[in-house]
């Protein structure tokens, strides 16, 4: 009985001091870790507030500086403040409703700015420095907003705490006046990153007539050909409003979304390949029947099936059992790059899986208007002589923040790079330069 | 008695041993499998296909190193009397019969732009494996539309990791390691396949508790999430 009680008590605290041991290891890690973790939270919010320092210091300089390239290097300063700002700013624990608004302001001060410098040297009309008053009035807000965050962390807060307690609680609470509630965050139209105008798109390329759910159906079969099964799957109501049906064909599983207007078959997606839920036989392909010429040409006809005419690819790749082919129209010899269509193509059955064409269906539309003010030989000669041209075809290119020019397309090599230049046809400004980066994914444009 | 105490205490020792055990493999979050590939994707599709032929490997050949490409490289250098890392460096590939290329200009950029990938493929498939094919390209295609929205950061690993952003990166299920379909979805999201045309919320109705994100217009409900503007 007595050893039996010896044995107890000394095995208990064996018991005692192990689990000692470990909680105090334990403890002193998480200790570490999350003074580590409020270290990294307060180096963030010090950066903001020191670039929204800057930021309101800079708007105010602007207002006062004249000259073009005064402005413009203000403007560039501004422009590293802000989007270091934003960056900071991502990086608190605050929830995505507390931060969207001052994100956006950010954002758009930052393509603000490149518009001034991109547009029109740095300069400022009368409406810009209205603008800019009302940025800087928002800026001295979001200022002392963040300042009195500053007095409770000096205080004693931290800010990790946040994530302890649960969201919505505690430290992100200093920070809901950083909404637009308290703070007039002005609205700035401009051409630029982030504009309004890039931000919401109107659809010009479908047909006005509304079809039925029955009607949408009909689309699907006429486009799929031999299917063993449709389901209907609801509707999407955004920006384009479809009709949604999962298709099985070929022990496939399609999603396909026809559009309500006009019928336009907008969407086809399945998973084909590698080791998912689809059955991979793994089957080394036939050289012949994986060519480009091949694949190209099944996304044409597919493309024709659907009663898009004139569409012809302009970029292909591949991955063994994948290609994705590029497909644009071409009207008159001119290819409407804004119009592309995606098309996926599943080598081992040589069948179209996937399709995406909402930027056909946004720009597709009549192009008047559409001829060249320079010359061919005239648009070659504004090349940079380093480039050796292979081709040169006119084409319509979309803009970068809005819109899209005629140009001329010159395809050509540099130093073993593939680059693609564009020329506006009516200016002769370069618009763009693309370089043929090779990746794991294929061949990508940069 | 003396018997019962001694059986209460084994007992006892085995639960504390027990529960630190499981302490410590659920509480601490499985680590990231972070492979630093230095070849390239037509270096990957020769290994791979050169594995397949002499049986190691099963999958497609697509230039990518997933989960397959690597258990598969391993039982290679166990068989050949390699250090089991996983991971082709110069006595990996010269066995396998290849010589890798230096790291080139270009090579940096390609691996560049697979790490986005890697890292969309990670948070698709901590977010939404249960979830049909398109559902998972539609969660691929919100983190996009969110890198191109104002409201949201401007990188793909800001939006990925901004805070209380997604539930999956929080508790650590990110860096779990994506299978092929969520690769798969990845990879078309980032070609432009969007079935929410723009959404930037999604959310399962049944599982989440903001209020807030009731006040977004419902798109498109996929599976068990419900996409919103």
């Amino acid at each position: 009985m007595k050893k039996a009680f010896i044995i107890t008590v000394s095995l208990l605290a064996v018991v005692v001091m192990v689990l000692g041991v470990y909680l105090f290891q334990t403890n002193t890690v998480l200790g570490n870790t999350s003074a580590n973790l409020e270290n990294l939270y307060q180096r963030s919010f010090y950066d903001l507030v020191n670039n929204v320092n800057n930021m309101e210091v800079g708007v105010s300089k602007l207002m006062i500086t004249s000259d073009s390239a005064s402005q413009q290097k203000l403007m560039s300063e501004l422009k590293q403040q802000t989007s270091d700002a934003e960056d900071k700013l991502s990086l608190l624990p605050l929830e995505i409703e507390t931060v969207a608004e001052t994100t956006k302001f950010m954002n758009h001060l930052n393509g603000y700015c490149t518009s001034l410098i991109t547009y029109k040297d740095g300069k400022m009309e009368a409406n810009d420095l209205k603008n800019m008053n009302k940025i800087h009035l928002g800026l001295k807000q979001i200022k002392e907003e963040l300042n009195e965050v500053s007095k409770r962390i000096m205080a004693g807060a931290r800010i990790s705490d946040n994530m302890v307690f649960g969201r919505g609680k505690r430290f992100s609470d200093n920070f809901t006046s950083l909404t637009a509630d308290t703070i007039e965050f002005p609205s700035l139209i401009y051409d630029g990153p982030f504009s309004e105008s890039t931000e919401s798109k109107v659809v010009r390329g479908l047909p006005d007539n509304i079809l039925s759910q029955e009607e949408c159906e009909q689309k699907v079969v006429e486009s799929l050909g031999d299917i063993t099964e449709l389901t209907p799957a609801g509707e999407t109501n955004g920006v384009f409003e479809t009709y949604d049906f999962v298709v099985k064909k070929d022990n496939l599983e399609y999603f396909v979304q026809v559009t309500k207007r006009g019928g336009f078959v907008l969407t086809i997606s399945a998973n084909v390949s590698g080791d998912g839920t689809e059955s991979s036989s793994g089957i080394t392909l036939d050289e012949e029947t994986s060519s480009p010429k091949e694949y190209t040409k099944v996304a044409e006809e597919f493309a024709k099936k659907l009663g898009l005419q004139n569409m012809q690819c302009v970029w292909s790749a591949s991955s063994d059992e994948i290609a994705y082919v590029n497909l644009a129209p071409v009207e008159d010899d001119i290819i409407l790059y804004p119009d592309l269509i995606k098309a996926k193509v599943y080598l081992n059955s040589m069948q179209v899986v996937g399709w995406e064409a909402s930027s056909y269906a946004y720009n597709h539309h009549e192009r008047e208007d559409m001829v060249a003010q320079l010359t061919k030989t005239e648009a070659r000669k504004l090349v940079s002589s380093e480039l050796n041209v292979d081709s040169q075809k006119l084409c319509v290119i979309p803009l970068d923040y809005v819109g899209e020019t005629l140009a001329y397309e010159f395809a050509g090599t540099y130093d073993n790079y593939q680059y693609y230049l564009y020329i506006d046809a009516y200016t002769g400004d370069q618009v763009r330069v693309l370089r043929v980066v090779q990746t794991d994914q294929g061949n990508l444009i940069m | 008695m003396k018997r019962f105490l001694i059986v209460l205490m084994s007992c006892l020792c085995l639960t504390v041993a027990v529960s630190l055990a499981v302490v410590n493999f659920v509480l601490v979050p499985q680590e990231a499998q972070y492979m630093s590939v230095a070849t390239t994707s037509s270096e990957n599709k020769e290994i791979q296909r050169r594995l397949k032929k002499w049986g190691y490997y099963t999958g497609a050949i697509d230039g990518i190193l997933g989960p397959k490409s690597i258990a598969a490289i391993k039982k290679f250098q166990k068989n050949n009397g390699l250090v089991v890392d996983g991971i082709v460096g110069k006595q990996t590939a010269s066995k396998i019969g290849i010589t890798l290329s230096s790291s080139s200009s270009s090579s940096s950029s390609s691996s560049q732009s697979s790490s986005d990938l890697y890292l969309l493929a990670k948070c698709v498939y901590a977010e939404a494996r249960g979830e049909p094919y398109q559902g998972q390209v539609a969660v691929a295609a919100v983190i996009l539309n969110r890198v191109k929205s104002s409201q949201f950061p401007n990188t793909l690993s800001g939006v990925i990791y901004q805070p209380y952003a997604f539930t999956a990166v929080s508790d650590g299920q990110i860096n779990l390691e994506p299978n092929q379909t969520a690769y798969n979805a990845a990879r078309d999201a980032m070609n432009g396949w969007d079935p929410t045309y723009g959404c930037l919320f999604y959310y399962n109705p049944a599982k989440t508790t903001s209020k807030w994100i009731y006040s977004r217009q419902v798109v498109v409900t996929i599976g068990d999430h419900v996409f919103a503007r």
